[in-house]
């Protein structure tokens, strides 16, 4: 016993003595080995690279310790910001108001470090690299900053290293306005611009088109911000009065400007909207995968064969195709609604005197269909990754009547009692005089399941999913496409919409009809109506202000173009129209029903069978400052609107 | 063998004096203090009327001074009361917050101690006046008037919305969630001014019909909404609806409007893409389907993207084929007795034309299509030359059936000479006896 404690002890001895012991580490770098040389740089900026705001395929904005996260999670499918935001119908989650806490200083200290002791390593370098490399790092705190004012509004402008011993006063860092804020975006950038090289062969890394990509997305967003916030009706709010939540209208167009200056900067480089294949819409869709697409100005590389951990691989094929045909995971999990459809060029459901339409198949849906849709969206008939999609929902035995007889999918409307309408699961059958049929497709609607596997209406989503990845294969953290963070077809679109709002319509439309012949619309370009509205598209909104249905259709195109791509939560939020377009937003979602004593099919209207409605409130415009934060500096009061 | 179970003991020892030292008694008092008061809606001296869990009473706590402090918030109910009682003692500022209610100051240094009571008085941005229901069979139409009290610096109205309840709370928070009910409010969105103008009360808004379930007991009311920041509602009173286990539609209800697609904007059934079209819900002969094979329906001319959404025909130009008997009418199965049917031009239609002197009726007659021109005399119920009418105009015929009667009821015109047209605002079909 005596004994035991004895060696007890002495091990205890020998384990807190390591405490003193003081090497020297020889594996760690240093800011000579660092800021020294090109290598070094480029290892230092790979973390901060590595950390950037990016809305990727492992972002969900409801959720602070998997946003950024810079390995990933699969659930990202199930929460994603399309399905957040009522871009994608799913059943799993609705509008988050406010946001995770997002609060990115230590990263910003990373590159103040850098700006700030760089010069010390001039005569190392050539004068170009060193610009080159001082260019990147003022356009990597602008894009840690934009990820900060487009939650926050105006927020603490750090651009010094802080002494952590500093007196209080000077840590405690007040707000600045959010003009400030959209302008130190713009210096930095602007900075970027000039000082980085047009040289493009490193893909995953800035250069000065990257630069003024990013000048041209924010700086539209500042002239949105600025010239819509006034319809808010925050004018009461603290954070409103002294300037850090919202602009004041005048500003507007000095942004817009810079958007549109910004775009001609891209449009300089070596970019072209991508057109290698003739089938517009296989085109669309290559758009998205095809490595060597010149319509690429950034993205965000993914490798599946990075040893150790998940961090460069994703899961996004795994959640966007239906399992187990097309995947080998949980599977399928957003469906696009039918507002969204309408949105494009698609035949018509219903005839001039009320009826359905009749299809032979449940693929002639697709005739006549915008290609850019289809590129956007599979549908029944289409093919992936060998098997065929097959999407139905039910049956009638006879449909004599208007489709507004189906009252939405109702099952009180009559023509939808249960001897008429036949619903069911998965694999069922119905016999109807003495033919036995498949009541549902391989694909759903299943009426007995929930929102895996089970398409919601008439489409999955194609948008960047790999078809060449075999089904076995396409598993959690199997993915490896990579993810375009901007391309020249969202310059294009920003740089109409800043002119539309400078007053420059045609010019706008220039734009807009480039992008459209790519996609293979109908109607390249529209007749320019400047006849206003306060009604919206979808949802039929019903904005706090008027504007030109040309902007409108500006702002439908956007939407059609870039669908999915994690652009429309923050675009409604810009254009101060979330609340409005979120307002009990149902989804309404396309079904296809086989007629049975006509042989034919039909497709309806109906609202999404779980009655799912998304609604944002006016918290959404501004995030609330992290509550945490406040506690550490009450400088950052006041606090956000409505907060 | 031995040893290890008195090892054992020790280590066991030892574990339960490491958990149990953990338990330290808080010496902090419990929060004991509570702070309770009413919301009181300026105008009626009543509480305010507001919506459970909608907003809440700022507070900050001041006694503290080592940092600003957060607010917290005290929740209003439904009868505009709030009351909580777990809050510690000290000094704070109270403030009404985020409340459909023109803002008002913070009430400082409020002494928190034992029981304290503390009222509001605010002014709401909006009354809902004189609010009726009325259940006809399975139907719910609810009305109301809108009161703005203070006018200048108002914000847009924003909309009117029915809220339905099954259990007696019922407002923004707690209602029936139903694309059917949320579909029949009234969007607004401009200024007092513009909706309702220079007065302080509004006309009345009607709402619904809601179809409603037989047996059923609901709690309803109306809220209405400004553009201000937080666009919460200002509601009427709850009013509580028992829906009769017996209670059904009547097959037999005479509707307010037989004409169904009556009212400006029209809805087209197709068109050529451009102006021209067919009329949702209407009938047309071939006469009058003399663009394209389409008629009836007017978008305007300034093509896809200004649609004009008229009821609309015309023959303008030389070269454009005449319309003789054109025909554009509705059928009905009337019950016995006595209607009226009028055609007005004056009202919303942006397009409002009566142009040319052609004949041009507007006729009822039995069966199911019109009489040309030259029978109306003889074949119809009755009819009337709208020639020459005013923008600002508008015509009727009425007649009587004796028993039930299919019945068609619309317009007869011959456009034989150009520059004709004829774009109404509405047209209604009543039951008058």
């Amino acid at each position: 016993m005596k004994k035991q404690l004895i060696y007890i002890t002495l091990f205890c001895i020998g384990v807190l003595s390591c405490q003193d012991l003081n090497l020297e580490p020889k594996g760690i770098l240093g800011e000579p080995e660092l800021f020294g040389n090109e290598y070094g740089v480029k290892k230092y900026f790979a973390a901060i690279y590595n950390s950037l705001p990016i809305e990727d395929f492992l972002y969900y904005g409801t959720d602070s310790d998997h946003a950024y996260r810079p390995d990933n999670y699969w659930e990202q499918g199930k929460k994603s910001l399309g399905n957040m935001s009522g871009e994608f119908f799913n059943t799993w989650v609705l509008v988050d108001n406010d946001g995770f806490a997002y609060w990115p200083y230590d990263r910003i200290r990373d590159v103040n470090t850098f700006i700030e002791n760089f010069p010390n390593y001039r005569d190392n370098y050539t004068e170009d690299v060193y610009n080159k490399l001082l260019g990147e790092a003022h356009f990597l705190r602008a894009f840690y900053y934009f990820g900060l004012a487009k939650r926050y509004g105006g927020v603490p402008l750090v651009k010094d290293v802080q002494d952590p011993l500093a007196p209080k006063e000077t840590l405690e860092v007040p707000r600045n306005t959010e003009y400030d804020t959209w302008k130190l975006i713009y210096e930095d950038l602007t900075f970027a611009i000039e000082n980085m090289s047009a040289n493009t062969d490193e893909t995953g890394r800035a250069n000065k088109y990257v630069a003024a990509a990013l000048l041209s997305r924010t700086m539209l967003y500042a002239g949105s911000i600025a010239k819509y916030s006034q319809y808010l009706g925050f004018q009461g709010e603290a954070a409103t009065s002294a300037g850090m939540a919202g602009m004041d209208p005048s500003k507007a167009d000095e942004f817009f400007q810079y958007c549109v200056d910004a775009g001609k900067v891209v449009e300089a480089g070596p970019f072209s909207l991508y057109n290698k294949d003739a089938d517009k819409a296989k085109n669309f869709a290559d758009l998205f995968l095809d490595p060597g697409s010149p319509e690429s100005i950034f993205i965000k590389d993914y490798n599946i064969t990075t040893p150790g951990n998940t961090r460069l691989r994703h899961s996004y094929d795994a959640l966007m195709s239906p399992q187990p045909d097309m995947s080998s995971f949980v599977g399928a999990e957003s469906y696009p609604p039918l507002d969204f459809m309408e949105l494009y060029e698609m035949p018509a459901i219903v005839n001039p005197d009320g009826t359905p339409v009749r299809f032979d198949n449940r693929g002639d849906i697709k005739n006549d269909m915008e290609p850019r849709m289809r590129g956007t969206m599979f549908f029944d008939g289409d093919e992936l990754r060998g098997k065929t999609f097959s999407i139905q929902r039910g049956i009638y035995k006879n449909f004599d009547g208007l489709a507004s007889d189906a009252d939405q999918g109702s099952s009180a409307a009559p023509i939808n009692n249960a001897d008429n309408r036949i619903l069911g699961g998965r694999g069922w059958t119905t016999n109807i005089n003495g033919v036995t049929y498949n009541i549902t497709g391989a694909h759903g609607h299943f009426e007995d399941q929930g929102g895996e596997n089970n398409c919601w209406g008439s489409a999955f989503i194609r948008k960047y999913v790999d078809p060449s990845r075999p089904t076995s294969d396409v598993r959690e953290y199997r993915s490896d496409q990579h993810w375009v963070v901007f391309r020249l077809g969202e310059i294009y679109l920003n740089t109409a919409e800043a002119l539309y709002e400078l007053g420059h319509r045609e010019e706008a439309f220039n734009y807009i009809e480039m992008i459209r012949t790519r996609a293979g619309s109908k109607v390249p370009r529209p007749v320019i109506d400047m006849s206003s509205t306060n009604i919206g598209t979808i949802n039929k909104a019903n904005y706090p202000y008027s504007i030109e249905k040309s902007l409108q259709f500006i702002r439908d195109e956007r939407e059609r173009e870039l669908y999915g791509e994690n652009h429309w939560w923050w675009d409604l939020r810009r254009w101060r129209t979330a609340d409005q377009v979120l307002n009990q937003f149902r989804h309404r979602v396309l079904s296809c029903y086989y007629v049975a004593d006509e042989g034919k099919y039909i497709y309806l209207d109906e609202i999404n069978r779980w009655n799912r409605s998304w609604t944002a409130s006016k918290q959404c415009y501004y995030e609330p400052i992290p509550w945490g934060e406040i506690g550490k500096n009450n400088n950052l009061l006041p606090q956000n609107p409505l907060y | 063998m031995n040893t290890m179970k008195n090892i054992l003991y020790i280590l066991l020892g030892v574990m339960l004096f490491a958990v149990t030292s953990c338990m330290e008694v808080d010496n902090w008092e419990e929060p004991n203090v509570r702070v309770h008061g009413r919301v009181i809606d300026a105008l009626t001296g009543e509480n305010l009327l507001t919506a459970q869990n909608d907003w809440g009473i700022r507070i900050w706590e001041r006694s503290w001074k080592q940092s600003a402090p957060t607010a917290q918030s005290l929740v209003v109910m439904q009868d505009g009361s709030y009351n909580n009682s777990k809050l510690f003692g000290g000094t704070y500022d109270m403030l009404p917050y985020g409340g459909a209610f023109w803002p008002i100051d913070t009430v400082k240094n409020v002494e928190f101690k034992g029981t304290t009571e503390q009222d509001f008085t605010v002014t709401p941005y909006l009354q809902l006046l004189g609010f009726e229901t009325s259940l006809n069979g399975l139907k719910l139409t609810l009305s109301c008037q809108l009161k703005a009290p203070i006018r200048d610096g108002l914000p847009n109205l924003v909309e009117i919305k029915p809220f339905l309840s099954l259990n007696q709370f019922c407002g923004a928070n707690n209602f029936i969630d139903l694309a059917e009910y949320n579909n029949q409010r009234k969007q607004i969105n401009k200024s007092w001014m513009e909706e309702v103008g220079d007065v302080e009360t509004s006309g009345i808004y009607r709402i619904g019909p809601l179809a409603v379930k037989p047996g059923y007991t609901y709690y309803v009311r109306l809220g209405a909404n400004v553009n201000d920041a937080n666009r919460k509602y200002n509601y009427t009173e709850i009013v509580k609806i028992v829906v009769p286990a017996d209670a059904h539609n009547d097959p037999n209800e005479v509707p307010d409007n037989f004409f169904k697609n009556a009212q400006w904007p029209f809805d087209k059934a197709d068109w050529d893409g451009n102006r021209w079209g067919n009329l949702l819900n209407w009938s047309t002969n071939d006469a009058m389907r003399t663009r394209d094979g389409r008629g009836g329906y007017d978008g305007g001319w300034e093509g896809p993207a200004n649609d004009k959404k008229s009821l609309g025909f015309e023959r303008w130009g030389a070269g454009e084929t005449q319309i003789v008997n054109g025909k554009l009418f509705q059928t009905f199965d009337l019950p016995a007795g006595s209607y009226k049917f009028t055609m007005s031009l004056a009202g919303d239609n942006p397009i409002i034309s009566n142009n040319g002197s052609d004949p041009r009726y507007i006729a009822a007659a039995v069966g199911d299509i019109l009489p040309d021109i030259a029978d109306l005399p003889t074949a119809a119920l009755a009819s009337t030359n709208f020639a020459g009418l005013g923008n600002d105009g508008s015509t009727s015929i009425e007649f009587t059936l004796d028993a039930p009667k299919k019945v068609s009821a619309g317009f007869v015109v011959s456009f034989t000479n150009t520059e004709q047209n004829v774009r109404p605002s509405w047209l209604k079909l009543e039951k008058t006896d």
